[in-house]
């Protein structure tokens, strides 16, 4: 075959040194040169992103002013309504705390451990959504742990660790799945991302409605129960289907989230594992 | 110096591909600016200059991500043998023409290898989304970065590198 005539000994070397290559990262081998890397390539990988984004955020919002607008809006009266609520919610807040104090209760995560860390790079390679922290083994960050935005909403779990960086596999990778609830009709199920880098909740015959929040589940015991996950956008089917199609939209920007939280503290628990 | 370069263009064109395209998609699909950097290596620089390319993105892009170097070493394997293929064939294409092919037919098929290895993997077996979503955006991606890297160096007077083991020197 005339493609291969001049280029048959390299083809052959690569395929030969692809194995070699899949055999030394599956054993471990790459993983010193791999923290190397992730070390010396951080500080440009940051300037990158800093020139970059405020580009794209400019690029996203050029041709969307009237639509941004009318979210500045919604988002105001948003605001407004949640503090209020707020409010509601702290005296209510205090009351539990009464409550509790009362009945010699404690409250759910006291002792919760998390560290910060800042989102140096991303992997969006197709039905893959990764990004890299800059925080490692040596901040306490161990493969499992789970990974909140600032505000609390989950974002993913640490799959590999090197001592400066940790992979994190957000929630949208369609790899991703998570044992969790709605919180209104407490119908158990189960987030997993999509091809489009969205999320949807898959459930059996059970009663979900645009505007429940979903949150995380005990149940497979890699999560804290009661994480915010995000709120049902769309429903499609009835109850009585076998499975619906139920989209979620999370509470967190995931594209353009630049600092996130790991629970250190939460030792994840595979339950569905054979001892 | 010409390692040298090499070296500084590969993990140029991973450090972009981990940052600055995840931030421009189009639809579930990111340019592949580590394809790009063997497309221009192999225009620019010629074929020995790419043999050294093709392992060191995989390599590096391996390590910026989670993903195993062999399968982008394969990934983006087909590249070479397929420019150099194309210009043997004796078919009526210029040298943007053959580019271009080449580096579309290699991204179609860096994208679908790694999204069958994503569903081996456990993803969501969606082909609809592959092809929809992934592959034919990226085919666009690839067309249009190419043609916009290709313009200003056709304009510069560089046409591209015979991508002959046999020939070498710029090609009138």
């Amino acid at each position: 075959m005339v493609i291969f005539q001049r280029y048959t000994w390299w083809v052959a070397a690569m395929v030969g040194l692809a194995v070699l290559l899949t055999a030394a990262s599956q054993v471990g081998v790459l993983s010193p040169f791999q923290g190397v890397f992730l070390t010396v390539t951080s500080p440009f990988e940051r300037l990158l992103s800093g020139t970059f984004r405020p580009v794209a955020s400019l690029l996203s919002g050029a041709g969307d002013t009237s639509s941004l607008q009318e979210e500045n809006n919604r988002l105001r009266l948003q605001v407004e309504t949640l503090q209020v609520q707020n409010v509601t919610l702290q005296q209510a807040a205090d009351r539990v705390k009464d409550l509790e104090e009362a009945l010699k209760l404690t409250e759910g995560r006291p002792d919760e451990v998390r560290v910060a860390a800042n989102i140096v790079h991303r992997d969006a390679s197709p039905f893959t959504d990764v990004v890299v922290i800059d925080r490692g083994t040596s901040s306490g960050v161990k493969v499992g742990q789970v990974v909140i935005s600032a505000q609390g909403t989950l974002m993913g779990t640490v799959t590999k660790a090197t001592p400066g960086q940790a992979f994190v596999r957000l929630i949208s990778d369609s790899k991703s799945k998570i044992a969790s609830e709605d919180l209104q009709t407490k119908a158990s199920g189960v987030i997993q991302g999509t091809a489009n880098r969205g999320i949807a909740f898959e459930l059996a015959q059970a009663e979900v409605k645009v505007g429940d929040n979903i949150v995380t589940s005990a149940l497979t015991g890699r999560f804290p129960a009661g994480i915010p996950i995000g709120k049902v956008t769309e429903v499609t089917g009835t109850p009585q289907d076998l499975f619906r199609t139920v989209k979620v939209e999370s509470l967190v920007r995931l594209a353009t989230a630049t600092t996130v939280l790991v629970i250190t503290s939460f030792v994840p628990q595979d339950v569905g594992a054979a001892p | 110096m010409k390692g040298a370069l090499v070296v500084f263009f590969a993990g140029f064109g991973v450090m972009a591909q981990v940052t600055v395209a995840p931030l421009f998609p189009l639809d579930a699909a990111v340019a592949d600016l580590g394809l790009l950097v063997i497309v221009f290596t192999a225009l620019l620089a010629g074929p020995k200059a790419t043999m050294w390319t093709v392992p060191l993105i995989a390599l590096f892009l391996g390590f910026s991500t989670s993903r195993a170097p062999g399968l982008l070493l394969l990934a983006y394997l087909p590249f070479l043998p397929l420019a150099y293929g194309l210009g043997e064939t004796g078919m009526p294409l210029n040298r943007y023409l053959r580019t271009l092919l080449a580096a579309l037919a290699t991204g179609l098929w860096a994208r679908g290898l790694l999204g069958t290895a994503a569903f081996v993997q456990g993803a969501q077996f969606a082909p609809g989304d592959l092809i929809g979503a992934i592959l034919l955006p990226g085919l666009v991606l690839d067309a249009l970065l190419v043609t916009l890297l290709y313009i200003p160096c056709r304009l510069a007077g560089r046409t591209g590198r015979s991508l002959s083991l046999r020939r070498t020197g710029w090609v009138t």
